[in-house]
């Protein structure tokens, strides 16, 4: 969506006194609330599929499609990829890898890197609990959404 | 820790021969530890010659970082935003340091430097080499309360700080290579990685770790695997270390404040003006593949162009290799 756009529908709900407006256009929605504390909106774009918060994540060449996350919902806790990156098990080459299976896992725990961009972005587990499996192997491109690891919740 | 080694360093820094005897009584140690304390400096990277009947005299003078220096030296608005700065003689990374500490410690604005660093490194696990008082190795630590749109353009943004800091300080024909490594005539300047933990469109916290050669022993620049260049190499005067990492903070927190504020965009056409490889044939490897093509430059939201087959196509991650002029 163009940035433009959405500075105009900021503008626009400044001037009026509604609280909150949701534009879906195509694929694109976005949401922008006036939150009570705060004196200016707040603004949450939403894309769908590989474009996060504005943030350049298409990859190249595109991968198959990524499974969905109902899939292994029934074999426990999915944490799934945030962004379209490569996946990195362990911290270097060199180094262990992060988490394997049967590792207790804390919440806040960093399960894996994904780079893109030249940057690296530590993964956390939003969960506790024990690793039951790694679904990407070291290296791999990943897909926004891309099921990553399946952890049993404690 | 390291305190021996560093009084000893800022004894000897100004190049001058200084005997065993006169830096044993200045220190109050013994010349046998003075000795010892001349072989530490020299296994971490800084030759020190040592002439019977002269004493010990560094191969070339150095400036050691200091943390008032540096702070005198940045713009005002550099100073609102660099709460704490802390210089380091020895540390393994000082991205590492920043890191441990966000779970534990209010880290946004914080600026940690080394004189040296043991396991300073690059993309997946490369390392980088930064030699004792020869380099300059920093990581500054900031927090987005919500992750801005511009996120994937910081890595290309802090190239723009880095490259706006070498102009500034006189430098000439810096580039700027996808996504943000610094190259002055084909040989690397300086590095910049950057490690991030949160969530895409909510918290994040980022670590924008840069490495820039700044006085390089000859030694060392003949034991790396590429081809290197330093600051003062390619400066025709002599630049003050500490003004240098002023600069360059004073930079990095201008990019940070711009990324945070939305007023970034225009940041993508100054790194364009330092893109000197568009046309030029080059190889992009990732893990596990290599793409040849022809260099297009980058789109508006940082991703690489690179013609393939007739096609330009996208890209977001790999690195770049180039094919040399022939």
């Amino acid at each position: 969506m163009d940035i433009r756009k959405v500075k105009k529908l900021i503008e626009l709900l400044e001037e009026s006194g509604i609280a909150e407006i949701e534009i879906h256009e195509g694929e694109e929605s976005v949401r922008i609330s006036r939150g009570s504390t705060l004196a200016a909106p707040q603004t949450m774009i939403q894309v769908p599929q590989s474009t996060q918060a504005g943030e350049a994540v298409k990859m190249h060449p595109a991968s198959e499609e990524s499974t969905p996350k109902a899939d292994f919902a029934d074999e426990g806790h999915v944490v799934t990829s945030p962004m379209v990156g490569i996946y990195y098990s362990s911290p270097s080459p060199e180094e262990p890898e992060f988490v394997s299976r049967g590792s207790s896992i804390k919440t806040g725990e960093v399960l894996c890197i994904i780079e893109a961009m030249k940057i690296m972005n530590q993964i956390e587990s939003d969960v506790s609990g024990k690793l039951i499996r790694a679904l990407v192997e070291n290296g791999e491109a990943v897909e926004y959404g891309q099921p990553l690891f399946i952890i049993d919740p404690s | 820790m390291h305190k021996g080694q560093f009084d000893l360093l800022s004894a000897i820094a100004d190049g001058h021969f200084h005997s065993g005897q006169e830096l044993a009584a200045k220190l109050k140690v013994s010349r046998a530890a003075i000795w010892k304390s001349i072989k530490q400096i020299e296994s971490l990277g800084l030759p020190v010659e040592a002439v019977r009947g002269k004493g010990y005299c560094l191969v070339a003078p150095v400036e050691l970082l200091s943390e008032d220096l540096i702070k005198a030296s940045l713009t005002s608005q550099a100073k609102q935003y660099c709460n704490n700065i802390e210089v380091l003689f020895k540390t393994s990374s000082t991205n590492a340091i920043l890191l441990n500490q966000l779970a534990t410690a209010e880290v946004h604005g914080k600026v940690v430097l080394a004189e040296y660093q043991s396991e300073g490194r690059g993309r997946r696990g490369k390392k980088w080499v930064s030699p004792l008082a020869s380099g300059i190795s920093l990581s500054v630590a900031w927090h987005f309360d919500i992750a801005p749109g511009a996120l994937g353009l910081l890595s290309l943004y802090m190239g723009v700080a880095v490259a706006r800091t070498l102009l500034q300080s006189g430098l000439i024909d810096v580039s700027l290579k996808w996504p943000n490594d610094v190259v002055v005539n084909d040989k690397k300047l300086g590095g910049i990685l950057l490690e991030l933990r949160g969530e895409a469109s909510g918290p994040v916290d980022v670590v924008v770790g840069i490495g820039l050669n700044y006085n390089l022993p000859s030694k060392i620049i003949s034991d790396i695997d590429q081809a290197v260049c330093d600051i003062c190499n390619l400066s025709n005067k002599r630049l003050s270390r500490n003004y240098i990492v002023a600069t360059l903070l004073s930079n990095v927190f201008e990019v940070l404040h711009d990324v945070q504020a939305g007023v970034s965009t225009k940041l993508i056409d100054e790194w364009r003006q330092f893109d000197h490889y568009r046309g030029r044939e080059a190889k992009l490897v990732m893990s596990d593949k290599k793409i040849e093509g022809v260099l297009k430059g980058v789109d508006d939201q940082g991703q690489l162009l690179m013609l393939v087959d007739g096609v330009v196509e996208r890209y977001t991650a790999g690195e770049i290799s180039l094919r040399l002029k022939q």
